[in-house]
């Protein structure tokens, strides 16, 4: 059949490069951090609707009762300028794209060295392992294929799901000031 | 992989490692679950997408336009969704673009007319016959969704939906000409299908294109 299957990809089954470690780890440091306060800021340089995408998701969430978190997509054309400007030590910031042309290994430089949480969500040439502390990458996926055919969105779909799962463990999450709503 | 974790005390490391053990296994189960609804999606639902994709060949081939519009997530899926036709990875862009994206025109009409109405008004004033109008809508049962095909419907457009659940209200509307069914109860497995699906209809609307620019 010719609608079937063509140029999608196969991500985080068993056995798939251990992405489920990868946003396990990632969940918990997210969960770990917006108990304490912090904010979420969601960057993705060329794929807009993925940041936009993931911060309504924890805004907003589409599963009643669970908990309204603290995200914000960053579309501007400085993205950068925005975080410097707003972004708080110890905020998170999730970077979704490919590595070229979008910018977001410097971007994500940056943010480390003012004490930023960095996650990467990405498909392409993989960076370097030490580019984000977390880098979801899809291995072998084509970035512009990735960004349309459900890929991405499934990663940050369970980066949100994990998260709240995070939060049913609140003796395991930092923070001062609590869980916001909490 | 450890250097994430805070200082724990030890009876609390030992849980974050049960806890951490866990959440990859449910995530890795999830994404399983995911490529299978997708291949069981696309090849129950094969033959209305490429239905779908024949109508909407046609009309974009012929100089149509395609709408497209959702609420939430699905709005950001709808604007992805008018990226890929309107600046695809490869083949003929086509004239595509969301009516969820703008936020001037979003509370203007929400503002004064109620959010019921902020896709339809907006096809009121730019819809042409010849046309398409793609709604995105988890449950199907989002009211400025339905309105906008009812709206699209009566305007002579095409008219397609990508919906989860069983169909919700959106189905047997009598509105819709080219309803995709993702049949499952979990929104996030729903919205990645619905990725997947719109990424095949793309792929065999872009197909029909060549072979009729060839012939």
């Amino acid at each position: 059949m010719a609608t079937t299957g063509t140029g999608t990809v196969s991500v985080g089954g068993p056995g798939a490069g251990g992405l489920g470690r990868v946003v396990a780890a990632a969940s918990l440091a997210i969960a770990d951090r917006l108990a304490g306060g912090a904010t979420m800021w969601c960057v993705a340089p060329g794929w807009p609707e993925h940041a936009r995408h993931v911060a309504v998701e924890f805004v907003h969430p589409v599963i009643m009762g669970k908990r309204a978190l603290p995200a914000v997509a960053v579309d501007a054309v400085d993205p950068d300028a925005v975080l410097r400007a707003s972004a708080e030590p110890g905020d998170v910031v999730v970077a979704i794209g490919p590595p070229v042309p979008s910018g977001v290994a410097d971007l994500l430089v940056r943010a480390r060295s003012r004490g930023l949480v960095t996650v990467w969500i990405g498909a392409g040439a993989e960076p370097p392992g030490d580019a984000a502390d977390h880098l979801l990458w899809l291995d072998g996926a084509e970035p512009e294929i990735a960004r349309h055919d459900g890929s991405i969105s499934l990663c940050h779909h369970l980066l949100w799901e994990l998260t709240h799962v995070c939060f049913e463990h609140p003796g395991l999450l930092g923070g001062e000031a609590g869980p916001p709503d909490g | 992989m450890a250097d994430f974790l805070y200082p724990f005390l030890d009876a609390e490391a030992g849980d974050a490692a049960a806890l951490l053990a866990d959440l990859a296994r449910s995530a890795d189960e999830k994404a399983a679950q995911s490529a299978r609804l997708r291949v069981e999606t696309l090849a129950r639902e094969g033959p209305a997408i490429d239905a779908a994709a024949e109508a909407v060949a046609d009309r974009l081939g012929a100089g149509g336009r395609l709408h497209t519009f959702g609420n939430g997530g699905s709005a950001t899926d709808a604007a992805g969704i008018a990226v890929l036709f309107g600046c695809p990875p490869r083949g003929r862009p086509l004239p595509a673009r969301s009516l969820a994206e703008d936020p001037a025109v979003i509370t203007a009409l929400g503002n004064d007319v109620g959010i019921e109405l902020v896709f339809s008004r907006q096809l009121i004033a730019h819809a042409r016959p010849g046309d398409v109008a793609l709604g995105v809508s988890t449950s199907g049962t989002s009211r400025n969704v339905l309105a906008a095909l009812a709206e699209a419907h009566r305007r002579g457009l095409c008219t397609v939906v990508l919906v989860g659940y069983h169909g919700g209200d959106v189905v047997g509307s009598g509105v819709v000409d080219h309803p995709l069914v993702v049949r499952s109860d979990s929104v996030h497995r729903i919205q990645e299908v619905q990725a997947a699906v719109a990424f095949a209809l793309w792929e065999a609307v872009q197909a029909r294109l060549e072979v009729g620019a060839g012939a």
